[in-house]
């Protein structure tokens, strides 16, 4: 079982830390492989055998490869040749490709439903450049983009990049999603390509009823078996962006409960869909907010603002997340890396709650000591949300290089900033 | 190189010989060893009258006056940058006048030098004791053999091997901006202002014979003077010494990549941690992308926190002429002029002060201003696991950039970052063994890289106050692990040659490393 290479075809890009890659068939019979560039000496051998390696897996038996790009890492030069291959033959060919597993999952920290997101950077599914670092800016959440950042000439690229960036790249404490497109665009095959490096978790933009989660999360089952992945271990962010997935929201919030941990709000779309001018006080997008919120949180839930688009205003980055946290929100979308700590800023626990849950702490521990089943802090019962809401709050504040101590109280001022982190 | 004597390991843990083309050279010999005697070099003794002129009709007349020979030594600054028109005016008359072997030796060399290749090739240069740069680095590393191999020094190395003697420098061209009928000189003033004039003070107080070169005469007594009458023999008007494009930019941009911001971020973090950071403390700044941003977030730490510089020293630019006039700075120490702002800022504040390189980095006088320096933060090309860093070179071995006040700043600075991106398209950098040793690791405290910072393992002190710290403190193998898992392999290292191409003098003198010939990969 061989695929055959019928015609020459490229992929990738002059852009910065990416190559081109061509491939064409080789009236030798054979694998021919040449690695241009400056520095290419440096590496020339170690890029022959990765990608002969990819042939070999792929069932491409002769073609003449030229890569052409000295900074592209591995990743890169073998997406490209992955996708190359994918343009250079039929569709029996493609076929083939989509069944062969060409990168391994890596292993990655377990996520959770309640996984701290106050912020989820996007990085276009397309771009080596913004890849590369995307793990080191801290972010809770990346969302590798494969829907609205890939012009639908690249969709075919950016699926093979994101795929073989989550198999390589070190993300450090994000967590990972890839926004993939809609069923009636290339989703599926999306998919099945993605889960074959094992992301947290999918993307699923302009949601507008439950339908639209549990067909995903049918799409998903199926490839996590084939894959090899565990039931249910892919996560779902959905993403409202119309009007009417604003009224659905509340059915959409309750679909798929083994997956779905967080809703987002996306205001671009959704503006234009009403027909309504996006204004820097937001008031036409009050509504939507509030209503995902509620149906977030009454299917419990998570819920994530839209992104802020402007890089440059941070202040106004700053008022409106401040303003979004106040409504209910748990985190907010960026752009830009130097979006990531403004918004922390706002999402990080005040010195107050910090103060609050370890006392919260110190009351679970008094009573442990006790033996005591009833914890109690003055005259407040601690039930285990609360207790569970501290524990994060310090681990948090421990991640984020915050101060963890408690308020010295002014004499006779006790009792004012009881309240202060309670629920 | 059969004259090259014997081979020893230097404290660097680098090969160098012990004799080149007959000098004597003393193998580097640790950060702080040396120990100087004997007395300053002094120029000679001149007398002028009244009725004598000191203006020449052109340079070739100059020239001709000054009595210069073959084999002599010519040498020139850098204020003009890529915009410098005197280097290559000065060569194309020499080689005009007929002379031979000529050994230049400026502060620093730009890729607008790129002319001295042919000069080379022709013989009117032969040797080159300064910076190496783009198309001349290149030519040097790869091209025929130069007479003696290039030397390169620091700002303050170069200062001191003027004062020591090290170097006779037999005719000074300096460029001046700014020039009255005597010689009097600045860099203020004139088409191609470039600020200060520091770089050329040594020459002229030291060369036998001092020639200015000037675009802008203006009546005497030109002031102020940062060059003197009483050290110049000759003054030649021309119509242009500079390119004002190549000799300032505009406006400097801050650097907008997201990693390199994030390294910023880091540095001004770990300054704020660092328990230096208080009233009075002071820092080098540089023009570098990284450098820009960390200025403009101390900035604007400074301005959170209330705390403020007593003094800093560069590479000024409009962001160190705003922290001055903010009163978050409260003096400049005044090398280099990057942009118009910071001319502006020399012409108009009196805590703008203009510095030579002897004053604030030659390591044999009693006492140079980087070693009252708290913070600063430096470039690489390459770092290596006992923290040596590179500048001079690639990892392919090619010359491609001078030394400039690295090792003088990262030995004096308290605490001396460097601020280099992990990888460098796929090549890492941090390396096991750095190419070209610049600058010593034992003067070197804290790599910052957007995937983790670095302490020396040298500096306890900081190690220990770091330990808890929320920034992404990592042992430099373990970085160097990183890098090399995303390059996915060791690169492979370039094929030198037996021939030393150039020296890596440390700014005492003594020798820190050699530069070989590199040969084709094929």
């Amino acid at each position: 079982m061989s695929v055959e290479i019928l015609n020459r075809a490229c992929a990738g890009s002059e852009e910065k830390d990416d190559c081109i890659v061509a491939v064409g068939p080789n009236e030798a019979k054979a694998i021919w492989i040449k690695y241009l560039g400056k520095t290419a000496w440096m590496f020339d051998e170690h890029v022959s055998a990765i990608c002969e390696k990819l042939l070999k897996k792929l069932g491409v038996k002769c073609a003449k490869v030229e890569i052409n790009g000295k900074d592209a890492l591995d990743y890169v030069i073998l997406a490209r040749l992955e996708c190359a291959i994918h343009r250079a033959t039929n569709d029996e060919g493609r076929m083939r490709i989509a069944a062969v597993r060409t990168v391994d999952a890596p292993t990655r920290f377990k996520t959770e439903k309640n996984h701290l997101r106050r912020s989820r950077l996007y990085i276009p599914g397309n771009s080596p450049r913004m890849m590369n670092s995307a793990g080191v800016y801290g972010a809770d959440c990346l969302l590798l983009d494969l829907e609205d950042a890939v012009s639908p000439a690249e969709k075919d690229a950016a699926r093979f990049l994101v795929k073989h960036a989550l198999a390589f790249l070190d993300f450090g404490f994000s967590e990972l999603f890839v926004r993939i497109n809609p069923f009636s665009v290339c989703g599926r095959e999306d998919v099945t390509q993605v889960l074959q490096a094992a992301p947290h978790g999918l993307t699923i933009p302009k949601v507008e009823d439950d339908d639209d989660l549990k067909d995903a999360c049918k799409t998903m089952g199926e490839a996590e078996s084939f894959r090899g992945l565990e039931d249910h271990s892919t996560k779902i962010m959905s993403i409202i962006e119309t009007a009417k997935g604003v009224l659905k929201a509340k059915d959409i919030a309750k679909a798929a409960p083994k997956r779905h941990v967080v809703m987002a709000f996306g205001a671009e779309d959704y503006t234009r869909d009403i027909g309504a001018e996006r204004s820097r006080e937001g008031d036409e997008l009050l509504f939507p907010r509030c209503t995902i919120v509620v149906a977030a949180k009454a299917a419990g839930i998570q819920v994530s603002d839209t992104v802020f688009a402007d890089v440059e205003d941070c202040d106004a980055l700053l008022a409106e997340t401040r303003k979004i946290k106040s409504l209910g929100f748990d985190g907010k979308g960026a752009i830009n890396p130097r979006q990531i700590g403004l918004m922390h800023e706002v999402f990080n626990p005040s010195p107050e709650e910090i103060d609050y849950a370890l006392r919260v702490m110190d009351a679970i521990g008094e009573a442990k000591a006790k033996g005591s089943g009833v914890i109690a802090l003055g005259s407040k019962m601690i039930d285990a949300p609360v207790a569970a809401r501290a524990g994060r709050i310090i681990a948090i504040a421990k991640r984020t290089g915050l101060e963890i101590k408690r308020i010295e109280e002014e004499p006779k001022a006790s009792g004012k900033k009881a309240d202060a982190g309670g629920e | 190189m059969a004259e090259s004597g014997e081979w020893v390991m230097n404290a660097a843990g680098r090969m160098v010989p012990t004799v080149i083309d007959g000098k004597r050279y003393r193998p580097f010999g640790g950060a702080f060893t040396s120990k100087p005697d004997g007395r300053k070099h002094a120029p000679r003794l001149r007398t002028h009258t009244r009725e004598e002129s000191k203006l020449c009709a052109s340079l070739e007349d100059a020239i001709r006056k000054s009595g210069l020979s073959d084999g002599m030594t010519i040498s020139f600054h850098h204020h003009f940058r890529n915009g410098d028109k005197v280097l290559n005016m000065v060569l194309d008359a020499c080689e005009g006048l007929g002379l031979k072997d000529l050994r230049i030796f400026p502060s620093a060399m730009f890729p607008v030098h790129e002319p001295v290749v042919e000069h080379i090739k022709k013989g009117t240069v032969n040797r080159i004791e300064g910076s190496m740069n783009g198309p001349i680095g290149a030519y040097v590393s790869t091209g025929e053999k130069l007479a003696e191999p290039a030397v390169l020094r620091s700002h303050g190395g170069r200062a001191r091997a003027i004062e020591d003697g090290d170097v006779k420098i037999d005719l000074a061209f300096i460029g001046a901006p700014c020039c009255d009928d005597y010689g009097n000189a600045n860099g203020l003033y004139g088409p191609s202002a470039c600020g200060p004039l520091g770089f050329s003070v040594h020459d002229s107080r030291f060369a036998d014979c001092v020639v200015m070169i000037t675009d802008n005469l203006v009546s005497y007594p030109c002031t102020p003077m940062t060059i003197e009458q009483g050290n110049v023999d000759y003054i030649v008007k021309v119509d242009s010494i500079g390119d004002p494009e190549g000799i300032v930019s505009g406006t400097m941009k801050i650097t907008k990549s997201p990693a390199r911001l994030l390294i910023a971020n880091h540095i001004v973090e770990f300054i704020r941690q660092s328990g230096r950071f208080e009233n009075g403390f002071s820092f080098q700044a540089g023009a570098g992308g990284i450098s820009l941003a960390v200025t403009k977030f101390l900035g604007d730490l400074m301005r959170k926190t209330g705390v403020k510089a007593s003094w800093a020293m560069g590479g000024v630019t409009k962001f160190l002429v705003d922290l001055l006039e903010e009163g978050l700075v409260g003096k400049l120490l005044d090398g280099q002029a990057f942009d118009l702002e910071a001319i502006r800022s020399l012409r108009e504040n009196v805590n703008d002060v203009e510095i030579s390189p002897g004053h604030y980095a030659n390591i044999h006088s009693k006492g140079c201003a980087v070693n009252k320096l708290d913070f600063a933060f430096l470039g690489a090309t390459e770092i290596d696991l006992d923290f040596n860093v590179n500048v001079n070179t690639h990892s392919d071995g090619i010359l491609l950039h001078g030394i400039g006040g690295h090792q003088d700043v990262a030995a004096g600075s308290g605490i001396t970052f460097i601020a280099a991106p992990l990888m460098r398209g796929r090549l890492p950098i941090i390396v096991d063994r750095v190419t070209t040793v610049s600058a010593p690791g034992e003067t070197v405290d804290v790599i910052v890289t957007e995937r983790g910072i670095a302490i020396n393992p040298r500096r306890k002190d900081l190690i220990e106050r770091f330990k808890d710290s929320a920034l992404p403190i990592r042992a430099i193998e373990e970085l160097y692990e990183e890098a090399i898992r995303l390059a996915g392999a060791v690169p492979k290292k370039p094929k030198l040659g037996d021939d030393v191409v150039a020296l890596i003098e440390f700014r005492d003198g003594s020798l820190l490393d050699v530069v070989r010939k590199v040969l084709p990969t094929g």
